[in-house]
């Protein structure tokens, strides 16, 4: 039920409005002969319309009005003049201050009537579509969190695949998220970009897929015609994860394709220089090198982090990007 | 015949269709605040207040025109515009002239309820 609030000083007024306005289905008329109990009323209650007589002995009309729209919450209740004054000054200002009419006493009831329902009208046309504007946005916002849902599945069910494939690969794309987490953090990359790279970095080699049984389980050192082969992961990655809209797929491909460019340029597949290189690829290449060098290989033993982190840095200009290498030293000294 | 100077209930009935009683039940209500606006009227004129007597002629003014009692609604619309003005000329006989004409709804507004009853 809507309230419309009617406010007139004498009694058969009241009545006779409120008799119009029960002719409008889903409303209720809430009369007042004061100002004040009107005025106590709308403190709990918003009424749709206000159908107010101007002269009143505590207040006028007007002066109701502005009392009525300094209440929080209804300073856009529509009201109209129902006066017995046919002033064109009070019309003008009655006008100028808002009111949707203005009828002067002796009252035509149709007249009152249409103007009512004219008002209640655009009123519920106006809830109606802020209700369905409402409704679109839960909608958006739940077929957007649906689709990141979805992203995040499609990269669990890649590093599953990996995980299947060669456990080693996955344990290594786990530590490589989680350094380059750390080091994001140290570079002022914001936190929504970091929880992306959460997902994205663990499938930055999820190219390695296509590695023959030969060298796939990591058990041999890699050389000769093979190293061709490594290098096409990186192709493979891209082709896996796609031309995508997503961010997260995008960001997980971005990595995936930059990850073995060199701050000097003669990294590959592209063969990027300095910042033309992403930001995300340059932390994965510093983060990707320094979890492979301290890990065993069945060739080779683990590096200390301190050697490894000396080799790294010999390479800071050429292979890496400075900035990132100062990251991971800091990281390293301060244990996080 | 119904006099529709005196009371003209066109718009009542336009606004409560067939309820008959409302319209009875509205128009007695209307004469009992009309009584209580000519007493403060008395008072305003007794004391020389032209603003109380502009006041309380302006009330006759809205409610008499609502129900329909054309003739009291021009009277007090006249009141209400001279005494407005500060002057009260000719205001003790406008009084007057609406009591009668008062009276004369009053008749109406009995006659009207007997023909409905």
């Amino acid at each position: 039920m809507s309230d419309v609030l009617v406010l007139d000083d004498h009694e058969p007024n009241l009545v006779l409005y409120a008799k119009v306005l029960s002719k409008i289905a889903g409303v209720t008329t809430q009369c007042f002969t004061e100002p004040k109990a009107a005025l106590s009323w709308a403190e709990t209650k918003i009424p749709v319309l206000a159908v107010l007589d101007q002269q009143m002995p505590e207040l006028s009309g007007l002066e109701f009005v502005q009392r009525l729209h300094a209440i929080p919450g209804r300073e856009s209740v529509p009201f109209f003049m129902v006066t017995a004054s046919d002033d064109r000054e009070l019309r003008r200002e009655a006008m100028n201050r808002g009111a949707i009419g203005y009828l002067t006493k002796p009252v035509d009831p149709v007249e009152f009537l249409a103007l009512a329902r004219n008002v209640l009208t655009a009123d519920r046309r106006r809830r109606d579509a802020v209700k369905r504007a409402d409704e679109h946005g839960v909608r958006t916002r739940g077929i957007e969190k649906e689709l990141a849902i979805r992203d995040a599945a499609l990269l669990d069910a890649l590093f599953a695949a990996m995980r299947a494939r060669d456990p080693r690969l996955a344990e290594h794309g786990e530590r490589v998220a989680e350094l380059t987490q750390r080091l994001a953090k140290r570079l002022g990359v914001a936190p929504a970009e970091r929880a992306l790279l959460a997902t994205a970095v663990r499938v930055h080699d999820v190219g390695k897929l296509s590695y023959p049984d030969r060298i796939a389980n990591g058990a041999t050192r890699i050389d000769g015609a093979d190293v061709a082969l490594v290098r096409e992961h990186v192709a493979h990655g891209r082709a896996i994860l796609g031309e995508s809209e997503s961010t997260l797929l995008r960001t997980a491909l971005i990595v995936a394709t930059t990850h073995h460019e060199r701050w000097d340029g003669n990294g590959y597949p592209g063969g990027l220089r300095g910042e033309a290189i992403p930001l995300n690829g340059r932390i994965v290449a510093v983060a990707d090198a320094f979890v492979a060098m301290t890990s065993v290989r069945p060739w080779r033993a683990a590096m200390s982090p301190g050697h490894a982190l000396a080799t790294i840095e010999g390479a800071r200009n050429a292979a890496y990007d400075p900035r990132v290498v100062t990251a991971l030293r800091e990281s390293l000294s301060e244990g996080s | 015949m119904p006099d529709k100077e005196i009371l003209d209930l066109t718009r009542l009935q336009e606004a409560f269709e067939d309820d008959v009683t409302g319209i009875a039940d509205l128009l007695d209500m209307a004469l009992e605040t009309g009584k209580k606006h000519r007493r403060a009227m008395e008072q305003g004129l007794a004391s020389g207040d032209a603003t109380a007597v502009a006041r309380a002629a302006h009330g006759i003014k809205g409610s008499a025109g609502n129900i329909g009692a054309n003739v009291v609604y021009r009277l007090a619309a006249e009141l209400d515009e001279r005494a407005r003005t500060g002057s009260l000329d000719g205001a003790r006989e406008r009084a007057d002239a609406i009591d009668a004409a008062y009276a004369r709804v009053a008749e109406e507004v009995r006659a009207y309820r007997a023909s409905v009853s």
